[in-house]
């Protein structure tokens, strides 16, 4: 048979009417679900164990070096935050972050996912490069005092996507497909943190107190309605990880939106030099918080039940440290 | 009403759904559900699954509407992702698909006959090979769209392509396939 004659031979065995209403369905459905187009990806709904001893091995590892790398590099920009000569002028730094994150941003481009593993290995060999470059960069930098934070936060994010990297080029050279979609999960968080952040850096500018304090109390308002309706509080047990892995992500997908969110309101909307020191614990309590997203991002990708709980106790913890920040501010009104 | 009386172009469309943007996004499906829906039955085999799976998958192309690199085209960035979504839900339910069920529509016996055969041997092929003679025989895709498609080159769509029809001919007797 030539090939002119497969094309009818096929036509003939597959064609079908579409559903009717099919797409109108479908559009419905789109409209009920949430405005923000960036959320994180989907886990696998199944695991090997092979896979999953050799992914929380790494897992773990790469976790513990992550938070300690992150709570080094905070101590290092808090203790030490001019390494040598002047701080960098906020419009240099806003520019080298615009030029590294489009460089990233190209580079996370991929049609790697879960379970669906083409070019895995080759797009993340490409971004890693793009990813140390973009690290080097900021560790070569005096940061801006207003970013002093937000830095710290986005090197702790760019190891962590690194780390993911690193391991999607190994699991794809063992031909590891749980491995591969484990570590794909992990280098993605940044994907969306940056996302959010980035433009919250470029476009950042001083605002006066009242404005400051408004916002940070609508930011709260948000972050402990998050905890009602993220379940965080309520329903811990969603988060179960041996048989609901898709409740357990999205909750933690709703939670990392309303504190990167809040992150980049603070970073956009920089704080009065009056309310300086209260911003400072704000936003140092804020990236604890991102500290424990990031471990807990690990947790779930690499199907550890204990470390995810953890991570939630660790997290209303942090939020009651923002409450009270948040507080402290508000009381500064008429001040 | 400014989308019926001013249409946006793709390019439009697609910025507009980067920013937000979800009557976009929806709009920019309405073309893409059709051969969304082909490919998805073509490689599930089964209608409802097959909706289901175009509908996790735009769910998906919403959140990660973002990453769709400028000036490109929505098509076989989605595409890819149904197939993807395909792998996943084949996975966990071929029992189901190994059934297969017959097609609408009123054909002779011995039309019916061949084109079960057909679908037989599809089902036999690996995910990654039915994905492909689906995308060249039953979208009519050149290689270069397959090629944009799968992330390959348009070489190595040739040369799969050649390697499923390979595959096939045992079963269906296609004999001398020539792509």
């Amino acid at each position: 048979m030539e090939e002119h004659l497969l094309f009818p031979r096929v036509h003939e065995a597959l064609d079908i009417d579409l559903p009717a209403g099919g797409y109108e369905r479908l559009r419905s459905a789109l409209i009920k679900m949430p405005a923000h187009p960036q959320r994180p990806r989907v886990l696998p709904e199944t695991w090997s164990r092979t896979g999953f001893r050799v992914v929380a091995g790494i897992a773990l590892v790469a976790v513990a070096a992550t938070v300690a790398a992150a709570i080094v590099a905070k101590h290092s920009a808090l203790n030490n935050p001019v390494p040598e000569g002047p701080r960098t002028s906020i419009s240099a730094y806003q520019k080298m972050i615009k030029a590294d994150y489009a460089s990233a941003a190209a580079a996370w481009v991929t049609q790697c996912d879960i379970g669906w593993h083409t070019g895995c290995g080759t797009d993340a060999a490409k971004a890693i490069p793009v990813i140390q470059k973009w690290l080097d960069d900021l560790s070569r930098t005096a940061t801006p005092a207003r970013f002093v934070f937000i830095d710290a936060e986005m090197r702790a994010q760019l190891r962590q996507s690194l780390d993911g990297e690193r391991a999607l080029v190994h699991a794809a050279q063992a031909n590891d497909g749980p491995a591969m979609d484990t570590a794909y999960i992990v280098s993605y968080f940044a994907v969306n943190w940056t996302a959010t952040v980035v433009p919250a850096i470029l476009s950042s500018r001083q605002v006066d107190a009242p404005t400051y304090r408004a916002l940070v109390g609508q930011y709260r308002s948000q972050l402990d309605s998050c905890v009602v309706t993220c379940g965080m509080l309520a329903t811990p047990q969603d988060c179960t990880l041996n048989n609901l892995e898709l409740p357990c992500y999205d909750l933690f997908g709703q939670v990392a939106v309303q504190f990167t969110n809040f992150e980049a309101s603070l970073v956009q909307a920089a704080a009065p030099d009056s309310l300086a020191a209260f911003d400072a614990q704000l936003q140092a309590d804020v990236a604890r918080a991102n500290e424990i997203l990031l471990g807990w991002r690990v947790a779930v990708a690499g199907h550890d039940q204990t470390g995810v709980d953890a991570g939630i106790g660790q997290l209303k913890a942090s939020i009651l440290k923002i409450d009270h920040d948040v507080d402290n501010i508000l009381q500064t009104r008429g001040v | 009403m400014q989308g019926v009386l001013f249409p946006r172009s793709e390019t439009e469309l697609i910025q507009a759904a980067k920013g937000g943007d979800g009557g976009a996004f929806a709009e920019l499906l309405r073309t893409e559900y059709p051969p969304a829906f082909r490919v998805a039955y073509g490689l599930l085999h089964d209608a409802g699954a097959a909706e289901d799976a175009v509908q996790e998958a735009a769910f998906k192309a919403w959140r990660r509407i973002g990453n769709l690199r400028d000036g490109s085209s929505l098509r076989p960035w989605f595409l890819a992702i149904v197939a993807n979504q395909c792998r996943r839900v084949g996975a966990t339910r071929w029992w189901s698909v190994a059934k297969g069920e017959p097609p609408a529509g009123q054909r002779s016996a011995v039309d019916v006959e061949a084109a079960v055969d057909l679908r037989r041997a599809l089902l036999r092929l690996s995910h990654d090979e039915r994905l492909i003679v689906v995308l060249r025989y039953y979208l009519d895709m050149p290689f270069e769209e397959i090629a944009t498609t799968l992330g390959i080159t348009t070489k190595a769509a040739r040369t799969r392509v050649e390697r499923a029809v390979h595959r096939l001919r045992p079963i269906v007797q296609i004999q001398g396939a020539a792509v």
